[in-house]
Formats: C-alpha cells, structure tokens, sequence
C-alpha cells in the first residue's frame, strides 16, 4: 500500500505544478496546432484531400510535442535538485517510474482531447465519429506507448551531457514500432473505416510493444535514476 | 586469446568465402531475367549478412541484461563490441540492399519495410554509441547503455518479421512450412557464405574485445605508473 | 535489366561490402599492433621505476 502512496503523492506533485504554472500544457498546446498549421503549408500545392496525408500528420505532430513534455517532465526536477531529493527518500525506484508514466500520460492525453478536435475541424472531410471508439483505442494505445518508453529514455537523457538534446535521438527510433501501426490503424480509420477487422493486426502489434515498453520502463527504471 | 584459433578462423573464413565466390559467379547458372537474372546472386552475401547482424545485435542485448544483474565490465565491452560489429554487417548488408534495390526498381532507395526497418535498427544501435559518448563517467555509460541496448535490440524481431511477413518479391521467404526453396547448388553456396561470415563475426569479436582489453591495460598501466611517481 | 548491364553492379556491390569487412578487420589488427606497443613501453617503463 505504501508504494501507491508515495506515487500518488510524486503524482500528485506533478499535476499541482502543472495545473498551477500550466507552462507545458500551453507550450505543448501552442506547438501541436502549429505543427499542424505548418503541415498544411506543407502538403497543400500538392493534395488536395488531406484526409489521406490526415493520420500522419496528426501523429507526427503529437509525437513532437510528446518530446516537449517528456523532457519538461524532467527538466525542472533535475535543475531545482528535486529528483536527488526524491532519491533520498525510501521509495521503490520503479514507483517514480510508475508516477511519472502516468503523469506524462495524464498531460498527453488532456492535450489530445483538446488537440484531436481541432485536428479534425481543420482537415478531415467527411467524420470518423462512427469509428471513435476505434480511435480512442489507437489514441490510447499509442499513448501508452509514448509515455511508457519515453519516460525511461527521458530519465537517460536528462541524466547525460546532451540532457534533452539526447531524447529525440533515443526516442525516434524507438517510437517507429508503435508509430508505423498507429500510423496505419489511424489511416484506415479515416479514409475506408469499413471493415474493422483488418485493424486488429495493428492494434495488436502497438499493444505487444506497449507492454514491452512499459515492462522495460518498470523493471530497468533502477538503473538509470541518479547516479 | 589462442593465436592459433584467430588464425583458425581467419583460415576458415577466407577458404570457406573464396570457395563460396567461386561457387556463386563460376558454378551456379545464371537465373533467367524473369526470376531477378544476375541480381539474385547478391542474395548469397546478403542473407547471412541480415542473420549476423541480428545475432550481433542479439549478443548485445545478451550482455546487456547480464552487465545489469553483475555489473561485470567485461559484459559492457562485449555488448558495445559486438554492437560496433552488427552496424558493421549492417553497412555492408545496406550496401548490397540497396544495389538489389536499383537492380530491381531501377532507383537506389524504395521505401520497402525491409530496408526501412532494418535502417531504423541501424539508427538505434548508432544512437546507442552516441549515447555512450554523451555519458563521461565509466559506470553510469555502461549502465544507460546496458538499458538502451536492451531497448534498441527490441527491434530486431521487427525488422526480421518485415520481411517475412510483407509480401515481397524481393524477399522470397526461404524457409517456409512447404520445406527448402532452392535446389543443391544454391544451398551450397548459401551455407559457404554463411559459414564464411560467421566465422568472420566471431574473428572479428575476438579482436575488438582484445583490442578493448589491451586498452583497458593500457589505462591501469598508466594509473601505476601515476601512482609510482606520487 | 539485361544481365550484363547487372552485372557491374554486382560486383561493385560485392567489392564495397567486401572493402567494408576486410577494412574493419585491418582497422582492428592496425590498433591491436599500435596498442601492443605502447602496452610493451608502458611495460619497460613500470619496469625502470
């Protein structure tokens, strides 16, 4: 019971930073819609229907800004000497783990549900509301997958010479397995959305990695917290 | 180290590859145009070096989880050697994909999930050594690297299920429930190259590891002869 | 592609791969021998003191 206490009480300190200073949230917000706008710069001369370029955008743009709040979910507590203080304290290295994970989780999922919309409003012809149980899965999904292994590699970077610069390197690559799938999942859903079938081979690879990732993130967090 | 096993494999490696090339451009027939023509004799090369560079990267995840549970050096020096040799193999299987590629498509670089994953995999062991070479202090490298590798190698089922599963002409799947796909000749010359390069993988092991022995030397060396002088 | 226009490209593909290993394994054996010689004068000097 005291492990879910104590990460509890490191998640909650996360959210009350956030909900009092609401710096990431609004950079992240800022960001992921021009990122949006800058990718309809970019596709436009030629496509005319985005809806076929609309489910790489959409995670391009959140996968970028998911850096932005991996790395602010670490920056501050590495400079204001929080997390040496957290050390020192009796708790389970895999419980900050399991406290920052669904605390990203927490921050990248209020952004979508504010994101998302306006996502759609911009580009997509035609609605994938019949399909939105099947997209908040992707969503939740891919989710999962961002914040499970990012918080591990954001944990790495932090404690590096390059600090934040580190993480794209590391995360990128790492993302592709999950992104690929979502990627493609998110695209049926928009421009067929018939047979639903056919998605599950995707929505199974992204779960297998998200379990991977999150296990790895669990059991390797001791490694690389501190020094 | 045996001298006489690294010039044993040196020996085996450079017999079983001269006879393999032989065996490949002499002996086996050209296969008509409609089947890929000349092309499919990159194949040979090719295959056994995708098997290597998996098992290279696999030695790494190995010796990563084993540096973790006994925070032994000697793991971290044979995954990050071994990780230097899979991009090795990696270079080479690049080189001889993408010359499929031109060969078949006409154009240098497709977007086909085979090289592109297997490019992500390249990406992840290289970000590995960046990584290493943002990190000074000797035991947290070993460490954040040990968790990295074990990461990055995560992606090697990935890449090896790419080109089994994706339909793909240009990757006929070999080894298939019906049984073997090629007749005696090519088998032969597929397990020459085979033998071949792996006994390369395992020269090549043994002589960075001894290289990164004699250096770890040359640091203690240096640390008593410090010492001596205080 | 006709085969003798193939054919080129094989073999430069096999020549670059082929640099590509035997150049490794020169790389690692040219470092073993430089390494070994400072190892043998690191050596004579523990040596002398």
């Amino acid at each position: 019971m005291t492990a879910i206490r104590q990460g509890w009480a490191i998640l909650r300190k996360d959210l009350l930073l956030e909900m009092r200073s609401k710096e990431v949230f609004t950079s992240q917000f800022l960001f992921v819609v021009m990122a949006m706008v800058i990718f309809y710069f970019a596709f436009s001369p030629n496509i005319k229907n985005l809806t076929t370029v609309g489910a790489g955008m959409l995670w391009v743009a959140i996968t970028f800004t998911s850096l932005l709040g991996l790395n602010r979910s670490f920056v501050h507590e590495k400079d204001e000497e929080c997390l040496d203080g957290l050390l020192l304290c009796p708790v389970d290295r895999a419980t900050i783990f399991a406290a920052k994970f669904i605390g990203n989780f927490f921050f990248l999922t209020t952004l979508e549900v504010i994101a998302v919309p306006i996502f759609a409003f911009f580009f997509l012809t035609g609605t994938f509301l019949p399909n939105l149980g099947w997209f908040l899965l992707i969503l939740l999904l891919g989710n999962v997958g961002i914040c499970g292994v990012g918080t591990l590699l954001a944990t790495i970077s932090m404690n590096t010479r390059a600090r934040d610069l580190l993480l794209p390197v590391l995360f990128l690559p790492v993302m592709v397995p999950v992104i690929i799938p979502m990627v493609l999942a998110t695209n049926y859903i928009f421009t067929q959305g018939e047979s639903m079938s056919e998605l599950s081979v995707w929505l199974y690879t992204m779960a297998i990695f998200d379990i991977m990732y999150v296990v790895a993130g669990y059991v390797l967090y001791d490694f690389v917290i501190g020094d | 180290m045996k001298k006489a096993v690294v010039w044993g494999l040196g020996a085996v490696s450079v017999v079983a590859l001269a006879v393999s090339l032989y065996w490949i451009f002499v002996v086996l027939p050209i296969v008509p145009r409609e089947q890929t023509g000349f092309s499919q004799k990159i194949f040979y090369f090719h295959m056994p070096a995708a098997i290597i560079s998996f098992v290279a990267f696999i030695v790494t995840f190995v010796a990563s989880i084993l540096f973790l549970a006994k925070k032994d050096f000697k793991y971290d020096i044979l995954a990050y050697s071994s990780a230097e040799i899979g991009l090795v193999f990696g270079v080479v299987l690049m080189i001889f994909g993408i010359t499929w590629d031109k060969l078949a498509w006409g154009v240098w670089w497709t977007w086909d999930p085979r090289l592109v994953t297997y490019l992500i995999l390249l990406f992840l062991f290289g970000a590995y050594f960046f990584l290493r070479s943002m990190v000074s202090e000797r035991m947290k490298q070993a460490r954040f690297a040990a968790v990295f590798g074990i990461i990055a190698a995560l992606d090697v089922p990935v890449s090896f299920f790419s080109t089994r599963l994706i339909k793909n002409v240009l990757h006929p799947v070999i080894f298939s429930r019906e049984g073997f796909g090629l007749d005696m000749n090519m088998t032969i010359a597929l397990l020459l190259a085979f033998a071949g390069m792996t006994a390369l993988y395992v020269l090549m092991l043994m002589l960075k590891l001894k290289v990164e022995h004699m250096m770890e030397d040359v640091h203690v060396l240096k640390d008593m002869i410090e010492s001596r002088r205080d | 592609m006709p085969d003798i226009e193939m054919a080129p490209y094989v073999l430069a593909a096999y020549v670059l791969g082929w640099a590509v290993l035997v150049g490794y394994c020169v790389y690692l054996a040219a470092k073993m021998s430089k390494i070994g010689k400072e190892v043998d004068h690191l050596k004579e000097l523990l040596k002398k003191e």
